[in-house]
């Protein structure tokens, strides 16, 4: 049976940094000894000192992890670049294993994250929850999410959130064991039966009504035309903003939206799944995470503070009900950085991470680690699909 | 067709365009004003951590505590990779680094910023914190992996060079931090200047701390010493205990001494008195021995009487009688068995005053008869003033006084003594007692010498005396003194020379006891 500990820091000293978050989350054990070691970091530590000092106070723990754009501890977000949370777990290695690839330009997300999820299979046939931490350079990212079903099943559950750095779009680093790997990808396979969960994401983003557009050429994960033109003229036209700026720019602004089958729309709590542009290419095509078949309805969106805080309360709500007083171990948070500093002041962000803690927070501290990443991977409907925008709770409980 | 008044489909759908424009219009304005609120979000963020790194760095408790916490606050506040503090020596004109942390490659000697790169920055002369952007490439480690650097000078009070602060971004992570430009350098100096200010405090605290050490040294070193010294005093004590001790057992010896000095001086009256009624009972025995074989002689003969020869018999008694003068061995006879009686009588007297004044040794609280002790004293010391000195007697009517009898008779023994011999030739001893309030007092005057006034105070102290060496202790009067303050009495002298002297005894009638 899997135990959790969490702790997050704001220490820069990236070796103390790291003695720290196992020392406060390991605080009253015997030890700092544990099994696996779930590390998110910011960009700004040094990640090779990060798993050493890991490694050598606690020798046998398996290491995992990635980089984001910042990291929600149980103390609330931080979005510093020499930010870091961990989520220690102790038990049998019977119950966890993981992998971790190294991505290229050229690497099929499907075809990878599928030797992946056999490779764990293969390791332990009894996993049932998968935390899939993928490179946001690896695009489509719900195709390697399919390339995992396709190996342990449509329902299984897969959680986690995309690596990414501190919103320039230049690089990411996946951990695995006592290595740094540049826009690497990891898996941890869960395999504790005693483990049950309840995921839940909202984005509480309203569409603009009359600002449509229809995917006329594409391929997964690279949309070529919108209503027949090049996709970023068309997406940079409709926003009355120059073609030459960057991607980076336009994102906080241009979230689009797909709408989502009608069984769908309760839970998610809004009809409409979000995307955005991660980055474009220069024939004006835009590279997304997501597919979007030709024909597929695309909508601007616009961000609604009040349906973002209700969303995030009825999403709480929900997900408590569901449990239904049994008692969470661990939750794991993703969040989008378009939620973060980047479109969201202190304030309103702390807010939002307070309202998703606090009514967890009631009676006892419940380990919590999160990321601010690329995108979200979650389940709706019963299935795991990829969501931004959105914040995502993966809550374990037994 | 449309209405009247009803706007046509072209005006809706400009309608319709230039509310979208303005949705997007706001979308844009949102965002600028989510950029602006994110840079005020940032310098309040750095005004607290400038307040966060105040609070942490004035716990420092050491230099290295110091400059650590500093190059952390650094790299947190400003978002920078890597930082270093330096302190300038003069000695060697060069800046030490004192911390630093960021890229992996330079080892701490690298760090060191030279006397040559010193000279060759004018801005380190100014004497005023400020702060600049420089050229890493100028600096002895910069072209082994800093991309950029801002740096600050600080100074101490009086514009010496004190060191040097500097925040930098490696060449490998340069991507990730936003860019160390001018709008950084306002609130770098702040930070600086803080930081200045918490040094020279630090500096002085340091300096106090030196000092609180130096002070606690030497109050540790005293306390040892006056340790030391309390060890050396006890022993002192436990020597002076014992010689207390020693001191207590001498004056024990000494005062016993006393006793046995006086009662020396006494034997040879008390022998004298005893021989004289023991010559009397002795010649008077032998008289009486004479007298009797006298009278024997004619009971010898009225033994010899029969019925046959009584005329003769008579006859031969009457001429006994004649012969041994027999009236006047019988009045003899009768003189004698009165002198007999009268030294028994005396010899008893002197016997009893001596078990009397043997009471000395007697350390119990008791009620006692005064008079019973002042006259047994006066019988002992008979000899030396019989014939001579003239004892009145006026005792008052006293109860029974609770005190040590034995010492308070060695008192009236010491001043009668004295008194005694302060006469020479006739005179006169007045022996007075009285109860007054509570207190018995006793005064015992003689029509001695007198005391001169100038020996009149030292006549309680130990070893004082007037007699020639050997026939006396000089501690009569002063154990004298002791005693009666024993008995939380007062001893008082009276004195005029030519006139004599009284001591005046005065004690508690019932001893209150502690």
């Amino acid at each position: 049976m899997l135990k959790f500990f969490s702790a997050s820091t704001r220490t820069v000293i990236s070796k103390k940094a790291i003695a720290e978050c196992l020392e406060n989350a390991l605080q009253g054990e015997n030890d700092l000894n544990c099994d696996l070691i779930i590390i998110h970091t910011g960009m700004g530590h040094n990640f090779n000192d990060l798993l050493t000092e890991a490694h050598r106070l606690s020798p046998k723990a398996r290491i995992a992890g990635c980089t984001g754009a910042g990291i929600i501890g149980k103390n609330g977000p931080d979005e510093s670049l020499k930010a870091l949370a961990i989520m220690a777990v102790k038990g049998p290695d019977t119950e966890f294993t993981l992998t971790a690839r190294s991505t290229g330009a050229d690497s099929d997300p499907f075809t990878l994250c599928a030797e992946m999820a056999e490779e764990l299979k293969k390791n332990n046939p009894g996993i049932n929850m998968i935390l899939f931490l993928p490179s946001a350079f690896l695009m489509p990212t719900d195709r390697g999410v399919d390339g995992i079903k396709s190996v342990f099943g449509s329902d299984i559950a897969i959680f986690g959130g995309i690596s990414m750095d501190n919103q320039k779009g230049i690089n990411c680093y996946g951990f695995y064991d006592s290595q740094v790997i540049e826009r690497g990808m990891v898996m941890v396979g869960f395999a504790d039966p005693s483990l049950k969960y309840v995921n839940r994401m909202n984005h509480g983003f309203n569409v603009i009504e009359g600002l449509t557009f229809e995917v006329t050429k594409s391929v997964p994960g690279r949309i070529y035309e919108l209503n027949g033109r090049p996709a970023w003229e068309v997406v940079t036209e409709a926003l009355g903003i120059p073609e030459t700026i960057s991607t980076v720019e336009v994102t906080p602004i241009a979230g689009l939206a797909r709408e989502l089958p009608a069984e769908s729309w309760e839970e998610y709590d809004s009809k409409y799944i979000l995307f955005v542009t991660m980055t474009k290419n220069d024939d004006n095509s835009i590279n997304v995470s997501v597919t979007c078949k030709e024909g597929t309805k695309l909508w601007l969106t616009k961000r609604d503070e009040k349906k973002m805080f209700e969303g995030i309360d009825l999403m709480v709500k929900k997900t408590l009900e569901s449990i239904d007083g049994k008692k969470p171990v661990a939750v794991f948070h993703s969040d989008c950085v378009l939620r973060g500093r980047f479109s969201l002041n202190q304030i309103l962000k702390e807010d939002i991470i307070s309202r998703l803690q606090t009514p967890f927070f009631k009676t006892n501290q419940i380990p919590w680690l999160g990321m601010y990443g690329a995108g979200e991977i979650g389940m709706l409907n019963g299935e795991a699909q990829v969501h931004q925008i959105t914040s995502s709770l993966f809550v374990m409980y037994r | 067709m449309p209405m009247a008044n009803e706007p046509s489909y072209d005006e809706l759908k400009t309608q319709c365009n230039d509310l979208q424009a303005q949705i997007i219009h706001f979308l844009k304005v949102e965002q600028d004003l989510i950029n602006t609120r994110n840079k005020l979000d940032r310098d309040l963020s750095l005004f607290i951590s400038i307040q966060e790194y105040s609070q942490k760095v004035i716990l420092a408790e050491s230099l290295d505590e110091f400059a650590t916490i500093t190059i952390e606050s650094v790299i947190e506040a400003f978002e920078v990779e890597c930082s270093a503090f330096y302190i300038y020596n003069k000695s060697k004109n060069v800046l030490e680094v004192k911390a630093f942390y960021g890229t992996e490659s330079v080892s701490e000697e690298m760090w060191q910023l030279n006397s040559r790169w010193i000279a060759s920055k004018e801005f380190l002369k100014t004497g005023n914190t400020f702060t600049e952007i420089i050229d890493p490439s100028s600096l002895p480690f910069g072209k082994l992996g800093l991309a950029s650097i801002i740096i600050s000078p600080f100074y101490d009070e009086i514009g010496n060079l004190h060191g040097v602060l500097m925040g930098g971004v490696s060449s490998d992570k340069e991507a990730y931090y936003d860019e160390i430009g001018e709008e950084l350098i306002p609130s770098f100096m702040v930070f600086t200047q803080q930081m200045s200010a918490m040094f020279q405090n630090f500096e002085s605290k340091k300096y106090l701390d030196i000092k609180v050490r130096e002070r606690t040294a030497q109050v540790i070193k005293q306390k040892k010493e006056i340790e030391k010294k309390n060890i050396k005093l006890q022993k002192q004590k436990l020597t002076l205990q014992k010689t207390l001790e020693n001191l207590k057992m001498a004056q024990s010896q000494l005062v016993q001494s006393e006793k046995m000095a006086s009662l020396g001086q006494l034997v040879s009256g008390i022998a004298h008195e005893i021989n004289n009624p023991v010559n009397f009972i002795n010649a008077g025995v032998e008289s009486l021995s004479a007298n009797i074989e006298e009278i024997s002689q004619v009971l010898e003969i009225y033994h010899k009487i029969t019925e046959k020869n009584v005329a003769d018999k008579l006859k031969e008694i009457s001429e006994k009688k004649k012969e041994v003068e027999y009236n006047e061995a019988i009045r003899e006879i009768y003189k004698l068995i009165e002198s007999i009686k009268n030294g028994t009588n005396r010899t008893t007297e002197i016997i009893r005053g001596l078990r009397t004044f043997s009471r000395l040794d007697e350390d119990i609280l008791k009620m006692a008869d005064i008079h019973e002790g002042l006259d047994s004293t006066l019988i002992l010391l008979h000899n030396k003033y019989r014939d001579r000195i003239e004892i009145i007697k006026n005792y008052g009517d006293i109860p029974l006084i609770e005190c040590f009898p034995g010492q308070i008779n060695q008192v009236f023994m010491n001043i009668l003594s004295n008194a005694i011999e302060s006469i020479d030739g006739n005179g006169t001893i007045t022996v007075s007692t009285s109860i007054s309030g509570e207190f018995l007092q006793v005064r015992i005057k003689d029509t001695g010498y007198g005391i001169p006034q100038n020996l009149r105070e030292k006549v309680f102290d130990p070893f004082f005396t007037t007699k020639e060496v050997g026939r006396g202790t000089g501690l009569g009067l002063s154990i004298s003194h002791g005693i009666i303050e024993k008995h939380k009495g007062s001893i008082e002298v009276m004195s005029k020379v030519g006139n004599g002297t009284e001591f005046i005894i005065s004690i508690p009638a019932k001893q209150t006891m502690e």
